[in-house]
């Protein structure tokens, strides 16, 4: 049996395909700087590809089931993978491309860079891990962030041990 | 990644001779899911908690574990 689920598996074949997309098209953009019409035809391999590992995966795996931790971390990925999106999209019309063809590579090199984001955080998610940023990091962010939040707790309670219910009172 | 909440589900499954599978079929989960949570990397849902109880035939808390952060105390 494996240790890895089916989504995984086809997580990591959607991360490689996405990646080949990319430097394929990235390789092309800078090899023929002229015509960037081809855009659209690289747009329908990144989606083709992972759909027909798919459909063959399913074809020919017995164990394609999905549970409650593959969609909690499908989630979790797509919010990153669209978050990214959404910068992009946005740095797009800040920077205001007038070439519609330009503007269209753009597109689909931020829509691949997204997905590539949503497939690399689910993958480290099934890894065991909590975010992109390091485990250690993390536990140091949160042990600061509790230390402070005790701090404050002690400051408010001894603030509270020292209003007596007289000052309350006066103060109301 | 360093879950707070505890779990015996490796030691009441070896208890009962039941493989990793068997429970998982049990649970609606896949097998992988059951090694997560075994190996404390995944918490599962509320809903799948009292499924793995169930099966084991006993209570929540003896199942799964919180441990509450520690303060410190002047």
């Amino acid at each position: 049996m494996s240790a890895f689920t089916y989504r995984q598996k086809a997580l990591a074949a959607e991360l490689i395909v996405n990646v080949a997309v990319l430097i394929g098209f990235l390789l092309y953009l800078a090899l023929c700087p002229g015509s960037h019409n081809f855009a659209p035809l690289f747009l329908f391999v990144s989606w083709y590809f992972p759909i027909l590992y798919g459909v063959l995966k399913i074809h020919t795996t017995e164990d394609t089931r999905t549970d409650e931790r593959d969609r909690d971390f499908e989630n979790r990925g797509r919010r990153d993978g669209y978050g990214f999106l959404s910068f992009g999209v946005f740095m797009l019309i800040w920077l205001r491309l007038d070439d519609p063809i330009s503007l269209l590579n753009q597109l689909l090199v931020i829509w691949i860079l997204s997905r590539l984001v949503a497939n690399g955080k689910q993958l480290r998610l099934y890894a065991g891990h909590e975010s992109w940023l390091p485990d250690s990091f993390r536990a140091s962010l949160r042990q600061r962030t509790r230390r402070r939040f005790e701090t404050r707790l002690a400051e408010v309670r001894a603030a509270q041990a020292n209003l007596g219910p007289q000052d309350e009172d006066g103060k109301q | 990644m360093s879950s707070r909440i505890r779990n015996t589900v490796r030691d009441l499954r070896a208890a009962r001779s039941m493989t990793q599978q068997d429970l998982a079929d049990l649970i609606y989960v896949t097998r992988q899911t059951v090694i997560a949570i075994e190996g404390d990397k995944y918490s599962p849902s509320l809903e799948v908690a009292f499924r793995i109880a169930h099966v084991f035939g006993v209570p929540l808390e003896q199942v799964f574990q919180y441990e509450a952060p520690t303060r410190r105390t002047k």
